[in-house]
Protein backbone atom coordinates (compact mmCIF):
# COMPACT_ATOMS: atom_id res chain seq x y z
CA UNK A 1 0.00 0.00 0.00
CA UNK A 2 1.37 3.38 -1.13
CA UNK A 3 0.63 6.25 0.74
CA UNK A 4 -0.87 9.14 -0.61
CA UNK A 5 0.71 12.88 -0.28
CA UNK A 6 -1.48 15.00 1.23
CA UNK A 7 -3.13 17.30 -1.39
CA UNK A 8 -1.47 20.50 -0.48
CA UNK A 9 -4.02 22.63 -2.89
CA UNK A 10 -6.83 22.35 -0.49
CA UNK A 11 -4.26 24.41 2.12
CA UNK A 12 -6.59 27.60 2.75
CA UNK A 13 -4.53 30.66 3.19
CA UNK A 14 -4.45 31.54 7.31
CA UNK A 15 -4.95 35.35 7.86
CA UNK A 16 -3.35 36.75 11.03
CA UNK A 17 -5.95 37.91 13.13
CA UNK A 18 -5.92 40.41 16.00
CA UNK A 19 -8.42 40.45 18.61
CA UNK A 20 -11.04 42.87 18.77
CA UNK A 21 -9.65 44.87 22.24
CA UNK A 22 -13.14 44.55 23.62
CA UNK A 23 -13.04 40.89 22.93
CA UNK A 24 -9.47 40.62 24.71
CA UNK A 25 -10.45 42.41 27.35
CA UNK A 26 -13.91 39.67 28.16
CA UNK A 27 -11.37 37.21 27.40
CA UNK A 28 -8.83 38.38 30.56
CA UNK A 29 -11.31 39.11 32.71
CA UNK A 30 -12.78 35.57 32.04
CA UNK A 31 -9.67 34.13 32.92
CA UNK A 32 -8.49 35.95 35.88
CA UNK A 33 -12.19 35.22 36.97
CA UNK A 34 -11.83 33.39 40.64
CA UNK A 35 -12.67 29.76 40.91
CA UNK A 36 -15.95 29.47 42.09
CA UNK A 37 -16.57 28.20 45.53
CA UNK A 38 -18.37 25.59 45.26
CA UNK A 39 -16.29 22.77 43.77
CA UNK A 40 -17.05 19.13 42.72
CA UNK A 41 -16.78 18.08 45.79
CA UNK A 42 -19.21 19.76 47.33
CA UNK A 43 -21.72 19.51 44.52
CA UNK A 44 -21.44 15.63 45.08
CA UNK A 45 -21.77 15.97 48.74
CA UNK A 46 -25.00 18.10 47.97
CA UNK A 47 -26.73 15.69 45.32
CA UNK A 48 -26.14 12.63 47.98
CA UNK A 49 -27.64 14.78 51.04
CA UNK A 50 -30.46 15.41 48.82
CA UNK A 51 -30.34 11.62 48.20
CA UNK A 52 -30.44 10.75 51.90
CA UNK A 53 -33.11 13.40 52.67
CA UNK A 54 -35.55 11.85 49.95
CA UNK A 55 -35.15 8.74 50.84
CA UNK A 56 -35.59 9.08 54.63
CA UNK A 57 -38.88 10.94 54.19
CA UNK A 58 -40.13 8.09 52.32
CA UNK A 59 -38.81 5.16 54.55
CA UNK A 60 -40.61 7.37 57.47
CA UNK A 61 -43.84 7.82 55.39
CA UNK A 62 -43.61 4.45 54.72
CA UNK A 63 -43.30 5.08 50.57
CA UNK A 64 -40.97 2.29 50.18
CA UNK A 65 -42.58 -0.84 48.94
CA UNK A 66 -42.03 -3.75 51.45
CA UNK A 67 -40.96 -1.69 54.44
CA UNK A 68 -43.07 -0.41 57.09
CA UNK A 69 -42.81 2.76 58.58
CA UNK A 70 -41.26 3.62 62.01
CA UNK A 71 -43.60 5.99 62.69
CA UNK A 72 -46.76 3.88 61.75
CA UNK A 73 -49.28 3.40 64.94
CA UNK A 74 -48.99 -0.13 66.01
CA UNK A 75 -52.23 -0.54 68.07
CA UNK A 76 -53.99 2.53 67.58
CA UNK A 77 -57.52 3.39 68.47
CA UNK A 78 -59.82 1.63 65.57
CA UNK A 79 -61.93 4.82 63.68
CA UNK A 80 -64.76 2.38 62.32
CA UNK A 81 -68.15 2.81 63.30
CA UNK A 82 -69.39 2.56 67.14
CA UNK A 83 -71.64 0.34 67.17
CA UNK A 84 -74.38 1.21 69.55
CA UNK A 85 -74.87 0.00 72.84
CA UNK A 86 -77.25 -3.41 73.55
CA UNK A 87 -78.63 -4.10 76.52
CA UNK A 88 -80.00 -1.41 78.62
CA UNK A 89 -78.90 -3.82 81.72
CA UNK A 90 -74.81 -2.87 81.84
CA UNK A 91 -75.86 -0.36 78.89
CA UNK A 92 -72.72 0.45 77.47
CA UNK A 93 -73.86 3.68 76.92
CA UNK A 94 -74.81 4.24 80.34
CA UNK A 95 -71.86 5.35 82.59
CA UNK A 96 -71.95 2.25 85.24
CA UNK A 97 -71.41 0.07 82.28
CA UNK A 98 -68.17 2.11 80.76
CA UNK A 99 -67.07 2.88 84.21
CA UNK A 100 -67.18 -0.44 85.51
CA UNK A 101 -65.44 -2.29 82.74
CA UNK A 102 -62.53 -0.62 82.62
CA UNK A 103 -60.68 -1.80 85.23
CA UNK A 104 -61.86 -5.09 84.04
CA UNK A 105 -61.05 -5.23 80.58
CA UNK A 106 -57.30 -5.03 80.39
CA UNK A 107 -57.59 -8.20 77.51
CA UNK A 108 -58.23 -6.07 74.50
CA UNK A 109 -59.47 -9.46 73.29
CA UNK A 110 -62.72 -9.78 75.26
CA UNK A 111 -63.62 -6.07 74.69
CA UNK A 112 -66.21 -5.67 72.08
CA UNK A 113 -65.61 -2.84 69.67
CA UNK A 114 -68.81 -0.56 70.41
CA UNK A 115 -68.56 0.34 73.96
CA UNK A 116 -66.44 3.14 72.79
CA UNK A 117 -68.96 5.53 73.39
CA UNK A 118 -70.03 6.34 76.78
CA UNK A 119 -71.02 9.07 79.02
CA UNK A 120 -68.97 10.47 81.65
CA UNK A 121 -71.28 9.79 84.72
CA UNK A 122 -70.67 7.64 87.70
CA UNK A 123 -71.19 4.22 87.92
CA UNK A 124 -73.64 2.07 89.93
CA UNK A 125 -71.99 -0.24 92.12
CA UNK A 126 -74.64 -2.66 91.50
CA UNK A 127 -73.61 -3.28 88.09
CA UNK A 128 -70.64 -5.02 88.97
CA UNK A 129 -72.14 -7.77 90.29
CA UNK A 130 -74.75 -8.11 87.60
CA UNK A 131 -73.14 -11.44 85.69
CA UNK A 132 -75.00 -9.53 82.05
CA UNK A 133 -73.02 -6.67 82.04
CA UNK A 134 -70.11 -8.94 81.12
CA UNK A 135 -68.30 -7.96 78.15
CA UNK A 136 -68.65 -10.96 76.72
CA UNK A 137 -72.14 -10.64 76.59
CA UNK A 138 -72.40 -7.44 74.90
CA UNK A 139 -72.06 -7.06 70.95
CA UNK A 140 -71.55 -3.32 70.05
CA UNK A 141 -69.01 -1.38 72.49
CA UNK A 142 -66.09 -0.02 71.62
CA UNK A 143 -63.22 -0.84 74.31
CA UNK A 144 -60.47 2.02 73.03
CA UNK A 145 -62.72 4.79 73.79
CA UNK A 146 -64.22 3.30 76.83
CA UNK A 147 -60.69 3.10 78.37
CA UNK A 148 -60.02 6.72 77.51
CA UNK A 149 -63.09 7.89 79.32
CA UNK A 150 -62.84 5.58 82.40
CA UNK A 151 -59.77 6.98 83.86
CA UNK A 152 -61.69 10.45 83.26
CA UNK A 153 -64.53 9.38 85.64
CA UNK A 154 -63.53 6.58 88.40
CA UNK A 155 -66.16 4.40 89.90
CA UNK A 156 -67.55 6.39 93.00
CA UNK A 157 -70.43 4.43 94.63
CA UNK A 158 -71.49 6.59 97.26
CA UNK A 159 -71.63 9.51 94.80
CA UNK A 160 -74.28 7.25 92.54
CA UNK A 161 -76.22 7.66 95.65
CA UNK A 162 -76.23 10.58 96.81
CA UNK A 163 -76.19 13.97 95.49
CA UNK A 164 -74.47 12.64 92.15
CA UNK A 165 -70.70 13.37 91.29
CA UNK A 166 -69.46 16.50 89.94
CA UNK A 167 -69.78 16.14 86.41
CA UNK A 168 -73.48 15.48 86.52
CA UNK A 169 -74.00 18.41 89.01
CA UNK A 170 -71.51 20.86 86.71
CA UNK A 171 -73.80 22.42 83.82
CA UNK A 172 -70.63 22.23 81.74
CA UNK A 173 -69.59 19.09 82.48
CA UNK A 174 -73.45 18.10 82.01
CA UNK A 175 -73.19 19.58 78.61
CA UNK A 176 -70.24 18.08 77.39
CA UNK A 177 -72.26 14.54 78.86
CA UNK A 178 -75.05 15.37 76.15
CA UNK A 179 -72.96 15.90 73.79
CA UNK A 180 -71.41 12.69 73.63
CA UNK A 181 -75.09 11.07 73.96
CA UNK A 182 -75.49 13.31 71.14
CA UNK A 183 -73.27 11.97 69.32
CA UNK A 184 -74.44 8.17 70.36
CA UNK A 185 -77.84 9.09 69.23
CA UNK A 186 -76.24 9.71 65.89
CA UNK A 187 -75.48 6.70 65.42
CA UNK A 188 -78.43 5.16 66.68
CA UNK A 189 -81.48 6.75 66.43
CA UNK A 190 -84.14 4.28 65.83
CA UNK A 191 -83.07 3.46 69.55
CA UNK A 192 -82.96 6.66 70.80
CA UNK A 193 -87.18 7.18 69.54
CA UNK A 194 -87.23 3.88 71.20
CA UNK A 195 -88.98 5.44 74.64
CA UNK A 196 -91.26 3.55 76.47
CA UNK A 197 -94.73 5.31 76.10
CA UNK A 198 -96.25 4.94 79.59
CA UNK A 199 -99.94 5.65 80.08
CA UNK A 200 -101.47 8.57 80.50
CA UNK A 201 -98.07 10.12 78.61
CA UNK A 202 -97.98 12.24 75.05
CA UNK A 203 -95.02 13.13 73.28
CA UNK A 204 -94.09 16.08 73.11
CA UNK A 205 -93.36 17.81 69.70
CA UNK A 206 -89.82 18.01 68.27
CA UNK A 207 -87.62 20.31 69.44
CA UNK A 208 -84.36 22.07 68.34
CA UNK A 209 -80.61 20.96 68.84
CA UNK A 210 -80.23 23.70 71.45
CA UNK A 211 -83.23 22.33 73.53
CA UNK A 212 -81.97 18.86 73.39
CA UNK A 213 -78.96 19.57 75.04
CA UNK A 214 -80.58 21.60 77.43
CA UNK A 215 -82.78 19.13 78.40
CA UNK A 216 -79.69 16.83 78.22
CA UNK A 217 -78.33 18.55 81.38
CA UNK A 218 -81.18 19.14 83.28
CA UNK A 219 -81.99 15.55 83.08
CA UNK A 220 -78.72 14.45 84.18
CA UNK A 221 -79.40 16.53 86.96
CA UNK A 222 -82.38 15.27 88.03
CA UNK A 223 -81.66 11.93 87.56
CA UNK A 224 -78.43 11.96 89.86
CA UNK A 225 -79.58 14.41 92.49
CA UNK A 226 -83.07 14.09 92.82
CA UNK A 227 -84.19 10.61 91.62
CA UNK A 228 -83.96 8.15 89.13
CA UNK A 229 -87.33 6.74 88.38
CA UNK A 230 -88.55 9.94 87.33
CA UNK A 231 -89.81 8.58 83.74
CA UNK A 232 -92.09 6.73 85.43
CA UNK A 233 -96.45 7.16 85.22
CA UNK A 234 -96.21 8.09 89.15
CA UNK A 235 -93.13 10.84 88.63
CA UNK A 236 -94.08 14.47 88.76
CA UNK A 237 -95.17 16.70 85.64
CA UNK A 238 -92.03 18.05 85.60
CA UNK A 239 -90.14 14.76 84.07
CA UNK A 240 -93.15 14.44 81.29
CA UNK A 241 -91.07 16.87 79.49
CA UNK A 242 -88.54 14.62 78.08
CA UNK A 243 -90.61 11.48 78.03
CA UNK A 244 -90.98 12.33 74.24
CA UNK A 245 -87.32 13.76 73.58
CA UNK A 246 -84.65 12.17 71.62
CA UNK A 247 -82.62 11.40 74.01
CA UNK A 248 -84.18 8.94 76.07
CA UNK A 249 -81.03 7.22 76.09
CA UNK A 250 -79.56 4.99 78.31
CA UNK A 251 -79.37 7.26 81.23
CA UNK A 252 -83.59 6.67 81.24
CA UNK A 253 -82.98 3.15 80.84
CA UNK A 254 -80.70 3.22 83.70
CA UNK A 255 -82.81 4.91 86.07
CA UNK A 256 -85.42 2.39 85.31
CA UNK A 257 -83.03 -0.70 86.16
CA UNK A 258 -83.01 0.82 89.45
CA UNK A 259 -86.53 -0.70 89.52
CA UNK A 260 -86.05 -4.33 91.26
CA UNK A 261 -89.06 -5.42 89.03
CA UNK A 262 -88.38 -3.81 85.93
CA UNK A 263 -85.00 -5.08 86.59
CA UNK A 264 -85.46 -8.42 86.50
CA UNK A 265 -87.64 -7.57 83.65
CA UNK A 266 -84.86 -5.67 81.32
CA UNK A 267 -82.60 -8.88 82.35
CA UNK A 268 -84.81 -11.20 80.55
CA UNK A 269 -85.12 -8.71 77.58
CA UNK A 270 -81.57 -9.00 77.08
CA UNK A 271 -80.95 -12.62 77.26
CA UNK A 272 -83.78 -12.71 74.72
CA UNK A 273 -81.90 -9.86 72.37
CA UNK A 274 -78.82 -12.01 72.70
CA UNK A 275 -80.47 -15.20 71.66
CA UNK A 276 -82.39 -13.36 68.91
CA UNK A 277 -79.00 -11.87 67.69
CA UNK A 278 -79.76 -8.19 68.01
CA UNK A 279 -77.97 -5.46 69.26
CA UNK A 280 -80.35 -3.88 71.34
CA UNK A 281 -84.46 -4.35 72.06
CA UNK A 282 -87.21 -3.73 69.68
CA UNK A 283 -89.84 -1.73 70.17
CA UNK A 284 -92.21 -4.70 71.21
CA UNK A 285 -89.62 -6.14 74.03
CA UNK A 286 -90.28 -2.93 75.63
CA UNK A 287 -93.49 -3.53 75.80
CA UNK A 288 -93.24 -6.59 77.17
CA UNK A 289 -90.67 -5.15 79.75
CA UNK A 290 -93.29 -2.48 80.98
CA UNK A 291 -95.86 -5.00 80.95
CA UNK A 292 -93.91 -7.51 83.57
CA UNK A 293 -92.75 -4.56 85.27
CA UNK A 294 -95.74 -3.16 85.98
CA UNK B 1 -1.74 15.64 32.76
CA UNK B 2 -0.15 17.23 30.83
CA UNK B 3 1.87 20.71 32.10
CA UNK B 4 1.27 24.05 30.82
CA UNK B 5 3.73 26.17 28.55
CA UNK B 6 4.26 29.43 29.77
CA UNK B 7 1.93 30.62 27.07
CA UNK B 8 -1.15 29.03 28.80
CA UNK B 9 -0.02 30.04 32.72
CA UNK B 10 0.11 33.28 31.42
CA UNK B 11 -3.35 33.21 29.62
CA UNK B 12 -4.65 31.61 33.08
CA UNK B 13 -3.10 34.43 34.87
CA UNK B 14 -5.42 36.53 32.82
CA UNK B 15 -2.29 38.26 31.02
CA UNK B 16 -3.22 40.43 27.73
CA UNK B 17 -0.23 39.74 25.98
CA UNK B 18 -0.21 35.69 26.43
CA UNK B 19 -4.02 35.63 24.87
CA UNK B 20 -3.24 38.15 22.37
CA UNK B 21 -0.60 35.61 20.68
CA UNK B 22 -2.82 32.85 20.98
CA UNK B 23 -5.21 34.61 19.52
CA UNK B 24 -3.04 35.15 16.54
CA UNK B 25 -2.11 31.90 16.40
CA UNK B 26 -5.31 29.84 16.47
CA UNK B 27 -8.10 32.70 15.63
CA UNK B 28 -7.35 32.29 11.53
CA UNK B 29 -7.53 28.90 11.54
CA UNK B 30 -10.86 28.45 13.43
CA UNK B 31 -12.56 30.75 11.35
CA UNK B 32 -11.10 29.09 8.06
CA UNK B 33 -12.41 25.76 9.66
CA UNK B 34 -15.29 27.28 10.58
CA UNK B 35 -15.88 28.47 7.32
CA UNK B 36 -15.01 25.16 5.28
CA UNK B 37 -17.49 23.36 7.07
CA UNK B 38 -20.06 25.39 6.40
CA UNK B 39 -23.55 25.60 8.68
CA UNK B 40 -27.11 25.58 7.88
CA UNK B 41 -27.40 28.74 10.12
CA UNK B 42 -27.25 31.88 8.21
CA UNK B 43 -28.15 34.12 10.76
CA UNK B 44 -24.65 32.62 12.89
CA UNK B 45 -22.18 32.81 11.19
CA UNK B 46 -18.80 31.83 11.34
CA UNK B 47 -17.53 34.90 13.26
CA UNK B 48 -19.63 34.47 16.02
CA UNK B 49 -19.10 30.89 16.50
CA UNK B 50 -15.72 31.51 16.70
CA UNK B 51 -16.13 34.63 19.08
CA UNK B 52 -18.10 32.30 21.69
CA UNK B 53 -15.73 29.74 21.24
CA UNK B 54 -13.19 31.76 22.75
CA UNK B 55 -15.16 33.31 25.24
CA UNK B 56 -15.89 29.66 26.33
CA UNK B 57 -12.46 28.92 26.13
CA UNK B 58 -11.64 31.80 28.73
CA UNK B 59 -14.01 30.99 31.13
CA UNK B 60 -13.02 26.92 31.22
CA UNK B 61 -8.91 27.84 30.87
CA UNK B 62 -8.99 26.66 34.15
CA UNK B 63 -9.66 23.40 33.47
CA UNK B 64 -7.60 22.87 30.69
CA UNK B 65 -3.64 21.49 30.52
CA UNK B 66 -1.95 21.42 28.25
CA UNK B 67 0.48 23.69 25.47
CA UNK B 68 -0.68 25.94 23.09
CA UNK B 69 -0.76 23.14 20.42
CA UNK B 70 -2.77 21.21 22.60
CA UNK B 71 -5.08 24.43 23.20
CA UNK B 72 -5.56 24.67 18.90
CA UNK B 73 -7.15 21.13 19.52
CA UNK B 74 -9.40 21.85 22.30
CA UNK B 75 -10.25 25.23 21.25
CA UNK B 76 -11.73 23.47 17.80
CA UNK B 77 -13.75 21.14 19.74
CA UNK B 78 -15.20 23.85 21.68
CA UNK B 79 -16.05 25.68 18.56
CA UNK B 80 -17.04 22.23 17.28
CA UNK B 81 -19.57 21.77 19.96
CA UNK B 82 -20.86 24.98 19.70
CA UNK B 83 -21.53 24.67 16.10
CA UNK B 84 -23.65 21.57 16.66
CA UNK B 85 -25.51 23.50 19.34
CA UNK B 86 -25.90 26.51 16.32
CA UNK B 87 -27.33 23.53 13.77
CA UNK B 88 -30.03 22.13 16.43
CA UNK B 89 -31.44 25.39 17.29
CA UNK B 90 -31.74 26.46 13.55
CA UNK B 91 -33.40 23.22 12.79
CA UNK B 92 -36.09 23.83 15.91
CA UNK B 93 -35.96 27.82 15.07
CA UNK B 94 -37.22 27.35 11.05
CA UNK B 95 -36.31 30.93 10.49
CA UNK B 96 -35.70 32.12 6.76
CA UNK B 97 -33.82 35.24 6.85
CA UNK B 98 -32.87 37.54 4.18
CA UNK B 99 -30.12 36.72 1.41
CA UNK B 100 -26.74 37.70 1.90
CA UNK B 101 -26.78 39.63 -0.76
CA UNK B 102 -29.26 41.94 0.14
CA UNK B 103 -27.91 42.53 3.51
CA UNK B 104 -24.79 44.06 1.66
CA UNK B 105 -26.28 46.27 -0.38
CA UNK B 106 -28.44 47.71 2.40
CA UNK B 107 -25.51 47.99 5.30
CA UNK B 108 -22.43 48.47 3.25
CA UNK B 109 -20.55 46.63 6.26
CA UNK B 110 -16.72 46.81 6.15
CA UNK B 111 -14.95 43.78 4.64
CA UNK B 112 -14.10 41.51 7.18
CA UNK B 113 -12.26 38.29 7.57
CA UNK B 114 -14.69 36.07 5.47
CA UNK B 115 -13.64 38.12 2.31
CA UNK B 116 -10.41 36.62 3.07
CA UNK B 117 -11.73 33.02 2.69
CA UNK B 118 -14.26 33.41 0.41
CA UNK B 119 -11.39 32.76 -1.90
CA UNK B 120 -11.69 29.00 -0.93
CA UNK B 121 -15.16 28.28 -1.82
CA UNK B 122 -13.97 25.50 -4.59
CA UNK B 123 -12.29 24.16 -1.47
CA UNK B 124 -15.41 23.79 0.23
CA UNK B 125 -17.36 22.77 -3.34
CA UNK B 126 -14.75 20.11 -3.11
CA UNK B 127 -15.37 18.86 0.37
CA UNK B 128 -18.69 19.00 0.20
CA UNK B 129 -19.01 15.60 -1.87
CA UNK B 130 -17.05 14.23 1.15
CA UNK B 131 -18.94 12.59 4.04
CA UNK B 132 -19.25 15.02 7.41
CA UNK B 133 -16.18 13.14 9.12
CA UNK B 134 -14.11 13.17 6.75
CA UNK B 135 -14.84 16.59 5.46
CA UNK B 136 -14.19 17.26 8.93
CA UNK B 137 -10.73 15.44 9.42
CA UNK B 138 -9.35 16.79 5.96
CA UNK B 139 -10.51 20.51 7.21
CA UNK B 140 -8.65 19.87 9.97
CA UNK B 141 -5.48 18.46 8.97
CA UNK B 142 -5.06 19.47 5.55
CA UNK B 143 -6.85 23.00 5.13
CA UNK B 144 -5.91 24.45 8.45
CA UNK B 145 -3.07 22.51 8.98
CA UNK B 146 -3.40 21.18 12.40
CA UNK B 147 -1.50 17.95 13.60
CA UNK B 148 -3.18 14.56 14.17
CA UNK B 149 -3.02 15.23 17.92
CA UNK B 150 -5.35 18.54 17.57
CA UNK B 151 -7.62 17.08 14.88
CA UNK B 152 -8.33 13.93 17.34
CA UNK B 153 -9.09 16.47 20.32
CA UNK B 154 -10.99 19.18 18.08
CA UNK B 155 -13.16 16.01 16.90
CA UNK B 156 -13.55 13.42 19.84
CA UNK B 157 -11.59 10.90 18.70
CA UNK B 158 -8.30 9.08 19.03
CA UNK B 159 -5.57 9.64 16.33
CA UNK B 160 -5.63 6.47 14.86
CA UNK B 161 -9.49 7.00 13.91
CA UNK B 162 -8.22 10.35 11.86
CA UNK B 163 -5.21 8.33 10.71
CA UNK B 164 -7.95 6.10 8.89
CA UNK B 165 -10.46 8.94 8.01
CA UNK B 166 -7.80 10.81 6.00
CA UNK B 167 -6.33 8.18 4.15
CA UNK B 168 -10.33 7.22 3.12
CA UNK B 169 -11.35 10.82 2.36
CA UNK B 170 -8.08 11.50 0.13
CA UNK B 171 -8.62 8.72 -1.84
CA UNK B 172 -12.18 9.26 -2.54
CA UNK B 173 -11.63 12.89 -3.58
CA UNK B 174 -8.96 11.76 -5.74
CA UNK B 175 -11.85 9.31 -7.59
CA UNK B 176 -14.12 11.98 -7.55
CA UNK B 177 -11.59 14.64 -8.98
CA UNK B 178 -12.26 15.31 -12.74
CA UNK B 179 -8.76 16.40 -13.50
CA UNK B 180 -6.22 14.24 -10.79
CA UNK B 181 -4.61 16.84 -8.67
CA UNK B 182 -1.57 17.83 -8.53
CA UNK B 183 0.92 16.03 -6.14
CA UNK B 184 3.78 17.84 -4.19
CA UNK B 185 6.22 15.59 -2.89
Amino acid sequence: MTSQPPLTELRAHIPALEPDPVLLAQLVELSSAPRPARTAGIRVLLAATAVAAVASVSWLLGATPGIESPLEPAGGPSMGPSLPPSSPDGDASSPRGAIQRAPESTDPTTVDPGAGISRSAPAAPEASSDPHTDDAERPGQDAPSQHQEAPATPPDPPATKGGGPEAATDPGKSGKSSKSGESRHGSTGSRGNSTIELPGQKPDPPRSSGDRHSDEGARDQDHWGSGWNWNWPDQDSDHDDHRGDNHSDGSDEQSRDRDPGSRHAWEWRWRDTDRRGSDYPSAGSHDSVRDRGH
Amino acid sequence: MATDDDLIADAKNGDPDAWRALYRAHAGRLLVWLETRGSTDSIESAEDLASEAWLTAASKLRTFHGTSSDFAGWLFGIARHLAANSRRKSGRRRTSPSEHADLVELGGSVPGPDSVVSGQDWVRATLASLPSRERDVISCLEVVGLDVAATAAALGTSTVSVRVTRHRALKRLRATTPEPLPQLT
